[in-house]
């Protein structure tokens, strides 16, 4: 007889973080990907820059309208975002509290959903495959911006913007993007939620600028015009 | 990992029909996407536009999903050239239209026009002006092309003022008798827009 | 972990680490350096940049100049021929004087190419020059066009009294181009001007400078370029055939044929064509003989006929081969039926009648010119005499033949 030293096989720990890593990454946000396609107004180049005090001593009226696209806590996140742009530029913007204070500008921010779409086959399809077929999501939606002078409420510019957003969810589509961002992308190309935010927001943000810029550098001498009358 | 090998034609199968998306994505840069403005059309619009630039479809259905786009590249892109010019010259026609009609509403009977501009950059200068000369041309005004003699102590004097001063103290040094003097110009880095007006009968009128 | 895992893991990241820190690890010389390089770099693509610009620039440019001739041979701004300088061409903003020197060649080139426009261009290079006046009200720098004072004496000198400029903006997707006639007395009064403008998505239509025609005549005449515009194409062709010898047999000679025939395509874009023809052969006291043959073929070299590149096809088809002569005899099967024997106890010449099939590759030159190069199986001739160069098992290729064709 001898003894067999018989090792009892357990789980180990890597497995278990495998496992757990895996199930996580059926949370939202994780192994998904944003790609943002600026598709009419947000080409445009512009002469300002929405990080440099451009509007010192204006006063600008922001609101942010609720539909069936944006709800009412959105309208009010696009608004505080808004308020941030402005007063980082030297505007002051007033809120709820103001009241009936006089301002030079109105902005009025409207949002229409253009284009929706989604495949349900895509989920039961994509996890079988064990996320290497991504799921695929994309909307557009049409931002239009009316400017106001604040003494009459008399419209000055109405423009629109437009922009696409894919959100794809996969592991394989996940680890292509990273793949290109380590090695062949620069930069200024790299995909990823954070560059998909900045690059939205430089371009909604610098274009909504510009036009109350313009609007204020023309009102200047539209005054002097009025004086002269 | 023998597992997924299988499944990675899959994926090839989707990256393959996402091509040609004018999207940023793995097969198109941000900055190639940035060139194009896009807009969704149809495919009976396409087949108006470009007879024969689509393929058929199969009668029957083909599994396929398909999304159009019409998408235009500027000549310039963002980046291409200076901003504040780029950003000028897209629009100027339609700015050159609007200065040019309001004009004619101002100053209805002028029997002879001429064109200013000013920029701080010469070159987008001469082409406000040659703008304006060839659009009140083109709407049948005889213009004239020679710019006025104005002393260099009154060009330091005016450059020394606000626009919003300068431009009617120029009107008043300017032969303006029997001919409508149109002016367009940019006083500011930041804008994007042109501002005018119109000297008639040493008379000056802010357009814009 | 075995002991190997656990190294190799180390291993590999302590070279991540290495890797890691090399990455990160700059001096400010090197910052510095690494600035300077950017910077060069920057500029470097960005001239780059403006080069490939301008190259797509000048094919639309050209256009609207072509564009802009065109108008003024309609309706000419003068009554009749009248000299005039080019006073000036002003490119896109951004872009350099290269560009507008190719367009003022091309300029010219319309100018001189359609007198219809009435527009003689006079070279002038004092109205160009700089130029300082000193008189009682000042002094003046300013070319000789734009000086007032000197005008009067150019326009005497050079018998030249009205000056064209032109300007080219790109505004978005458009290109615009913008043409004013200046006459070179008091006031410079500006007495012809027009704009005509495109889009960066129409194609150029490439007219030829002398003399225009419309655009919709230009375009008609590339799509007819673009389709050919004949239905039907004769080509004439002359194909070698050679057999491959079976083995221990003597070597057939090759044989040379001339072909004649009608060929169409069935789609635009010519992709699919089919084709018959009618051949003959000759080599007197060896043989003689006819063929009729059909093929069907297919463009390979892209989705349509290029007009720039010589085009690929694909081919494949049969025919009926018909030899006599002392030639014929490889051809004829063993043993001789009993005709071929009656026809030799009678003095007549040998003669084989065959089917082949053929796949071939040709290359062709704007319907011009052909040469191409086949495979035939011969399935019904016997093997005594002519063996296979390839056996693709369903068919045996026995033949290997070139072809040069001429088009008509």
């Amino acid at each position: 007889m001898y003894e067999k030293h018989v090792r009892k096989k357990t789980a180990t720990t890597p497995r278990k973080v495998v496992v757990a890593a895996f199930c996580a990454c059926f949370l939202p946000g994780c192994i998904s990907v944003y790609h943002y396609q600026p598709l009419q107004g947000l080409h445009r180049s512009y002469a300002l820059s929405y990080k440099e005090a451009n509007f010192a001593g204006l006063t600008l009226n922001l609101s942010c309208i609720a539909n069936t696209f944006v709800s009412e806590s959105a309208a009010g996140v696009l608004c505080d975002k808004l308020r941030t742009v402005f007063e980082g530029q030297g505007a002051k913007v007033l809120d709820a509290e103001s009241g009936d204070a006089a301002f030079d500008y109105g902005l009025e921010f409207e949002a229409t959903q253009t284009y929706h779409h989604q495949n349900a086959w895509m989920w039961p399809v994509s996890i079988l495959l064990f996320t290497l077929f991504p799921v695929e999501q994309e909307y557009a939606f049409k931002q239009t911006v009316t400017l106001t002078r604040g003494s009459d409420g008399s419209p000055l510019r109405r423009e629109s913007f437009e922009a696409r957003f894919l959100w794809f969810w996969g592991a394989g589509y996940w680890g292509l993007n990273k793949l290109f961002n380590v090695t062949v992308r620069n930069d200024s190309e790299k995909v990823d939620d954070a560059s998909m935010r900045r690059d939205f927001s430089r371009d909604f943000y610098s274009q909504v600028s510009q036009l109350v810029y313009n609007a204020r550098t023309r009102d200047a001498f539209r005054n002097a015009k009025v004086e002269a009358q | 990992m023998t597992v997924l090998i299988p499944l990675l034609p899959f994926l090839l199968l989707f990256l393959f029909g996402r091509s040609g998306d004018p999207a940023p994505g793995l097969f198109t840069s941000k900055s190639d996407a940035a060139r194009y403005e896009c807009v969704r059309t149809t495919r009976e619009a396409v087949s108006r536009e470009k007879p024969g630039a689509l393929k058929e479809r199969a009668p029957r259905g083909d599994f396929l999903e398909e999304e159009l786009f019409r998408c235009d590249a500027p000549l310039f892109a963002r980046g291409d050239r200076p901003a504040q010019g780029d950003a000028l010259l897209d629009t100027l026609s339609e700015q050159i239209n609007e200065i040019v009609a309001g004009a004619e509403v101002a100053v209805p009977n002028a029997p002879a026009w001429s064109a200013l501009a000013h920029h701080g950059d010469d070159v987008l200068a001469r082409k406000i002006r040659f703008a304006l000369e060839v659009a009140l041309r083109s709407r049948e005004k005889a213009v004239e092309s020679e710019l006025p003699h104005l002393s260099a102590a009154d060009i330091v004097a005016l450059s020394q003022k606000p626009p919003q001063e300068s431009y009617p103290l120029l009107c008043a040094k300017l032969p303006s008798r029997n001919k409508a003097w149109l002016a367009a110009f940019s006083v500011d880095a930041k804008e994007t827009v042109l501002h005018a007006g119109v000297c008639h009968d040493e008379v000056w009128t802010w357009l814009l | 972990m075995a002991p190997l895992r656990r190294l190799g893991l180390s291993l590999a990241f302590a070279a991540f680490g290495l890797f890691g820190s090399l990455a990160s690890c700059t001096t400010p010389r090197a910052l510095a350096q690494n600035s300077l390089d950017a910077n060069y770099e920057a500029l470097a693509t960005a001239e780059s940049l403006r080069t490939q610009v301008a190259s797509q620039i000048q094919l639309v440019a050209s256009g609207l100049l072509d564009e802009l001739i065109f108008q003024w041979s309609e309706a000419p701004p003068f009554e009749a021929a009248t000299p005039l300088v080019v006073g000036g061409l002003s490119v896109p903003y951004g872009l350099g004087t290269g560009l507008s020197s190719l367009l003022e060649n091309h300029l010219f080139t319309l100018l001189l190419g359609n007198p219809r426009a009435h527009l003689t261009p006079v070279h002038c290079p004092a109205c160009t020059s700089l130029f300082v006046v000193a008189s009682p009200s000042g002094t003046t720098l300013g070319r000789g066009l734009e000086t007032p004072e000197k005008i009067s004496d150019l326009a005497a000198a050079s018998g030249v009294r009205h000056a064209l400029f032109l300007d080219f903006e790109a505004e978005g997707a458009s290109l615009v181009l913008r043409a004013k006639i200046t006459g070179l007395q008091k006031g410079l009064p500006i007495v012809a001007a027009k704009t005509i403008s495109t889009s960066s998505s129409s194609p150029a239509l490439l007219r030829d400078a002398r003399p225009l025609r419309s655009a919709a005549d230009a375009r008609k005449e590339y799509l007819d370029l673009l389709a050919g515009r004949d239905r039907f194409f004769f080509p004439l062709r002359a194909i070698t055939r050679i057999y491959a010898a079976a083995s221990g047999a003597a070597t057939v000679a090759p044989f040379v044929w001339f072909e004649v025939g009608a060929e169409s395509f069935f789609t635009q874009e010519q992709l699919w064509g089919g084709g018959v023809s009618l051949g003959i052969t000759s080599l007197r006291g060896l043989h003689e003989g006819w063929s009729a043959n059909a093929r069907l073929m297919r463009l390979v070299s892209g989705r349509t006929r290029s007009l720039t590149r010589p085009d690929v096809y694909l081919f494949a088809g049969g025919g009926v081969l018909d030899i006599r002569g002392e030639n014929a005899r490889p051809f004829q099967r063993s043993p001789s039926s009993q005709a071929d024997l009656v026809r030799e106890l009678d003095g007549k010449e040998p003669r084989a009648s065959v089917a082949t099939w053929r796949l071939g590759a040709e290359v062709r030159i704007k319907n011009r010119f052909s040469a191409g190069l086949f495979g035939e199986a011969v399935p019904s001739a016997p093997t005594a005499r002519i063996g296979s160069y390839v056996d693709l098992g369903v068919l045996s290729i026995r033949c290997a033949g070139l072809e040069v064709g001429l088009w008509f």
